[in-house]
């Protein structure tokens, strides 16, 4: 397959070789000349040899051949007249250099970066008022960069926008009493809440609550619907003021049909939860957790239900309700941890965006966003019945549980409410001083092609009235929500945005479709076959994850290259750059 | 929107063995196939439990059915 002129100049670095039989005096173009993005299958394969005598495509477009040359062959200096020799590099002066990158840099103070970039370096003097990167430019700098002209103001300071305060109450013990109390860290709940529960679900026949304590894990569960914090507001609406969260405890729900039927087949995480259940991901039971399970018989056939899925969320929610009316008026005094965090806005770093890919094919494949308690259900909105749509919540609003997930169907990828409670590459973006986050895009992912293509396209117009810099795009899950990925990452990088994707691939989900921006990728695989293991949470994002896509994003946003990946899936690039990032 | 489907060999085990069929759940229970013996390669009689492996690939519709909606 031939390269268009544009796609030579990306690869003119890379080997010379010519897709087709070519004859003696033509004049090499890039029409002549074979994609390099598919060397490595060809090499592979035996098609092709390239040996250090093969030139670039930079060095043999305009060149001509001097002899009849068969497809697939690598051209050398032998077969070509009036080849361009690689420019070697000009050692340049840093001194003459250093005025020339005084413009962009102060006219990029708000929110650009300073790139140079010298083959060889000799007596390097270099003096940039920068003011740190997070003060004010000098104005005498950027007056004179601007060329008379008065220079914007520009801020370079942190605005908090919202504070939300998150008070722990850590509890010892969970037992089963009268009432629901909570008093000197023993959370009691109330025998029989579930039988109100099933009173406003009647899809649900069966319900049962039980407690598994850190001790013994050695227990069977039906396949895990979700995970779930317990937190309440105390001041404010969702995203600001007081929340009043317990630590220590989490409510795990689970559920079968009456015909024994996993509600999350295809991809079940039910067997022993010491087993299935990689404890301390983001979204799942740390090791010295409590676990309030709650599990659900529903109706016979109603698990691959819209209906089914949802019924036992909303009845699980009413559960942990009873906790939250008792947990709101606890003494901010009695608080074991107390962690505040605000919503800043950086004034002149990068402005970026998260983009978090949901689910949105229907059944448990959607989320309910902002509902009216942390993590909750009622009062939010499927994403499904908004149409996929992206909608933007700030980054306090994600941190207090502004998504509750109901979980597709992959155990080993899914994102579960915890997951988003305490979501790992949110808290990097935020807290990182160099760069604006400026919010978290949810984006559905929807079954049809003609769906993904309209829901993308809304992101990208969103985008562009944003004004970012960088972006950073992730997904849960494998299959064809890989093709909306992917499109979302075009739509970006297509507006000059620099993006980053994060996903699991590996082998099992390899992507379907890719374009050009589709060239910093992290891989969120931790399975040693590169499976969906059915370990609850094992192929999720983690810190060192997020680590890795900021620091892509970085690089990108500084104009480094981000080296090619090699064709398949590979961990020993994993394990490298994870030691590159620390 | 140009997608590549690619085979990618799957594990999977056999779950259901009749007198002219057997059926796979794949690995992680991403779905079962229902294939004819015929389709099956062994070097013994299928057994439930049976571990076996195909190359499969994400399936794209090719000719969405359309629907003579009298209705309208």
């Amino acid at each position: 397959m031939s390269m268009t002129k544009e796609h030579a100049e990306q690869y003119k670095d890379k080997p010379a070789v010519v897709c087709c039989r070519a004859t003696k005096g033509t004049v090499i173009t890039a029409a002549e000349l074979e994609d390099p993005g598919i060397f490595p299958d060809l090499e592979e394969s035996g098609l092709i040899t390239i040996t250090p005598e093969t030139l670039t495509v930079g060095e043999v477009i305009g060149a001509t051949l001097t002899r009849d040359v068969d497809g697939l062959t690598s051209l050398t200096a032998a077969m070509l007249d009036g080849v361009t020799k690689k420019a070697e590099a000009a050692p340049a002066p840093v001194a003459a250099a250093a005025p020339a990158a005084a413009a962009p840099v102060a006219a990029a103070c708000c929110g650009g970066v300073l790139h140079i970039k010298a083959d060889s370096v000799t007596g390097l003097d270099l003096t940039i008022p920068l003011g740190g990167f997070g003060g004010a430019v000098p104005a005498e700098f950027a007056a004179a960069a601007v060329a008379g002209e008065a220079a914007p103001a520009c801020r370079m300071d942190d605005e908090v926008v919202s504070t939300l305060e998150k008070r722990f109450f850590n509890v010892k013990e969970v037992k089963l009493g009268a009432k629901t109390a909570f008093e000197d860290g023993v959370l009691t709940l109330r025998k029989g809440a579930e039988k109100d529960a099933m009173k406003a679900y009647p899809l649900i026949k069966k319900m049962a609550v039980d407690i598994i304590t850190p001790d013994k894990r050695h227990v069977h569960t039906e396949t895990i619907m979700d995970v779930v914090p317990v937190a309440t507001k105390v001041e404010g609406d969702l995203g600001a003021g007081v929340t009043n969260t317990l630590g220590k405890v989490v409510f795990v729900l689970t559920g079968v049909d009456e015909a024994g039927t996993q509600v999350h087949e295809f991809g079940s995480s039910d067997g022993f939860m010491d087993e299935t259940i990689i404890f301390g991901r983001p979204g799942c039971p740390d090791q010295d957790d409590i676990i309030v399970r709650v599990h659900c018989v529903l109706q016979r056939l109603t698990g691959m239900e819209r209906r089914g899925p949802m019924a036992a969320h909303g009845a699980c929610d009413h559960i942990i309700q009873e906790v939250r009316d008792v947990i709101r008026g606890l003494e901010a005094s009695k608080a074991d941890d107390v962690v505040k965090t605000d919503y800043v806005r950086r004034h002149g770093r990068p402005r970026v965006l998260l983009v978090k890919e949901i689910m949105g094919q229907g059944a448990m494949h959607d989320n309910i966003i902002l509902p009216m308690e942390p993590a909750g259900v009622l009062g939010g909105r499927p994403n499904v019945d908004l149409g996929n749509v992206p909608l933007v919540l700030n980054v306090n609003e994600v941190r207090d549980g502004g998504i509750h997930a109901l979980c597709c169907i992959g155990p080993a990828s899914k994102e579960m409410t915890r997951h988003y409670f305490r979501e790992p590459m949110v808290e990097l973006l935020a807290n990182d001083p160099e760069i604006n986050l400026v919010g978290v895009a949810f984006v559905g992912s929807p079954q049809v092609n003609d769906e993904k293509t309209f829901v993308s396209r809304r992101l990208g117009a969103m985008a562009d009235t944003m004004d970012i810099a960088g972006c950073i795009v992730t997904t849960e899950g494998f299959g064809n929500n890989h093709i909306d990925f992917a499109s979302h990452i075009e739509q970006m990088g297509s507006r000059g945005i620099k993006v980053v994707g994060v996903s699991y691939c590996a082998y099992q989900g390899q992507l379907v479709v890719g374009n050009k921006y589709t060239d910093a990728m992290v891989e969120l695989n931790k399975d040693a076959g590169g499976f969906e293991s059915e370990r609850l949470g094992e192929n999720t994002l983690t810190a060192p994850e997020a680590k890795r896509a900021l620091a892509m994003l970085k690089n990108k946003l500084a104009g480094v290259a981000i080296a090619a990946p090699e064709s398949k899936w590979n961990q020993a690039v994993i394990d490298a750059n994870n030691k590159l990032v620390g | 929107m140009d997608i590549e489907l690619t085979p990618k060999l799957l594990p999977g085990r056999l779950v259901n063995v009749t007198d002219i069929s057997a059926i796979i759940e794949l690995k992680g229970r991403m779905g079962m196939i229902t294939l004819p013996l015929r389709s099956l390669i062994a070097d013994k009689k299928l057994e439930v439990g049976d571990e076996v492996e195909v190359y499969l690939s994400y399936a794209r519709v090719t000719k969405p059915t359309i629907k003579d909606n009298k209705d309208n």
